[in-house]
């Protein structure tokens, strides 16, 4: 049993190559299928951060999340709460043509704004609202 | 006979033992070869050919021609396929004045790659196999102008769209007299091109230097806009300056400038990027756009 573990871990496939492209955000946002926004974290909002968020992601070939990086932020919080939702969600696959599908590697911009009271919110561009 | 079955049992287990060894450490083994060949081969950070890269393709003697023209293709690419009129364009365009030589370099072998070339009617004498993720050509297609020297001069990346296009012909001295033609750019995956819609060159009114700058700050309400990447960003740049790489402006300039503002778009570089700032800006509905000379 214990044989037939180790046989199926080192024979089971590798993981699919991921961002051979890069995309421009907008298709990125028109490949998305399943949309997880970020909370606005409340420690944030106690500092008052506000301003651009931009993360990098790599979408592997199966359309899922596979990395992502902090490009640009107001708060660790923050990078964290948009970390955390981003690697939620999921892609249609990319294709080049009426090829097999391939890794991606793009841009996403949020915007995390401050309401008259404090209260943050944190939103997609608004061409893409 | 019952007397060794205890022993024959333990010595299997021995042998099962070693076994289990023998494949955990193949397995360690092919996780760290897994680890390295994502190191070189682009599923960790992307190191992409650039201006100033010193470019080896075997067997290519770079101080034979005075300018070389590196296509780096793949038959199974169809934004290859898609260019084939620009580089048939190109190929036909360098027999006078003789100012660059082609080289197709291909992942596949050379009797396949100009069996492709010849479908498509490009007549390239010179075609290489290299490994290209080896060249750094993370996407195909990658032309690059490679001087005597072997460092890469200038590169653009995908199928090149109207702007991007005339650039090319203009640096490498191609006659530019046919119209643009935007019927053929696409807005699917390219390897990085995000300048592909540029219509009109800046015009000289737009233009201004240093001092017309410091002139216009007295007066407030100017935003001086910087499209380097935040790499190029932090090591040096203006105190004033806002930094918003050229590829994330399309998205960013609608939600973070005013049309109110009056922009001025450096780069402090001599690779365009401002230019197509400028561009990018203007399609976009701002009508208060300068280009900062020493940005060009």
């Amino acid at each position: 049993m214990f044989l037939i573990l180790l046989i199926s871990i080192i024979f089971r496939p590798l993981s699919l190559p991921v961002q051979e492209y890069r995309v421009a955000e907008v298709s990125l946002r028109k490949h998305v299928k399943n949309v997880v926004m970020p909370t606005f974290p409340q420690d944030a909002e106690k500092r008052g951060a506000k301003g651009p968020v931009i993360i990098q992601v790599d979408v592997n070939a199966e359309g899922n999340v596979a990395k992502t990086e902090t490009l640009q932020s107001p708060d660790a919080s923050i990078s964290e709460a948009v970390t955390r939702a981003v690697t939620q969600w999921k892609f249609e696959p990319f294709r080049i043509g009426a090829g097999t599908p391939v890794g991606v590697q793009g841009k996403l911009t949020f915007y995390c704004v401050l309401d008259a009271h404090g209260k943050g919110r944190v939103e997609n561009p608004k061409q893409f609202r | 006979m019952l007397g060794k079955l205890p022993k024959a049992l333990n010595i299997a287990t021995n042998i099962c033992i070693v076994v289990a060894a023998i494949l955990m450490v193949g397995v360690l083994a092919k996780r760290l070869l897994e680890k390295r060949a994502t190191a070189v081969h682009g599923r960790g950070p992307i190191n992409e050919v650039k201006i100033g890269d010193r470019l080896e393709v075997p067997n290519l003697d770079w101080r034979v021609n005075n300018q070389t023209l590196v296509l780096a293709l793949r038959i199974d690419c169809p934004y290859c396929t898609e260019s084939a009129p620009l580089y048939r364009r190109l190929v036909t365009a360098v027999s006078t004045p003789k100012s660059f030589v082609p080289v197709a370099v291909f992942d596949e072998p050379p009797a396949e790659s100009k069996a492709y070339l010849s479908r498509l009617n490009i007549p390239i004498n010179d075609v290489r196999q290299a490994d290209l993720k080896k060249l750094a050509v993370r996407g195909t297609p990658t032309l690059m102008l490679v001087n005597q020297d072997g460092v890469v001069t200038d590169v653009w990346f995908g199928k090149l769209g109207t702007y991007r296009e005339s650039l090319l012909l203009s640096r490498l001295g191609v006659p530019n007299d046919s119209p643009p033609n935007r019927s053929n750019e696409t807005d699917a995956i390219m390897a990085t091109d995000a300048q592909s819609d540029w219509v009109n060159p800046v015009p000289p009114s737009d233009v201004i230097d240093l001092d017309t700058l410091k002139g216009m700050d007295s007066g407030g309400n100017v935003i001086l806009l910087d499209v380097r990447n935040r790499k190029d960003f932090a090591i040096e740049h203006n105190t004033r300056a806002v930094n918003i790489p050229l590829d994330e402006l399309d998205v960013r300039a609608s939600n973070e400038l005013r049309s109110s503002n009056q922009i001025v778009t450096s780069c402090y570089c001599v690779d365009r990027r401002s230019a197509i700032a400028y561009k990018k800006l203007v399609d976009a509905g701002f009508r208060r756009v300068k280009l900062l000379r020493e940005g060009t």
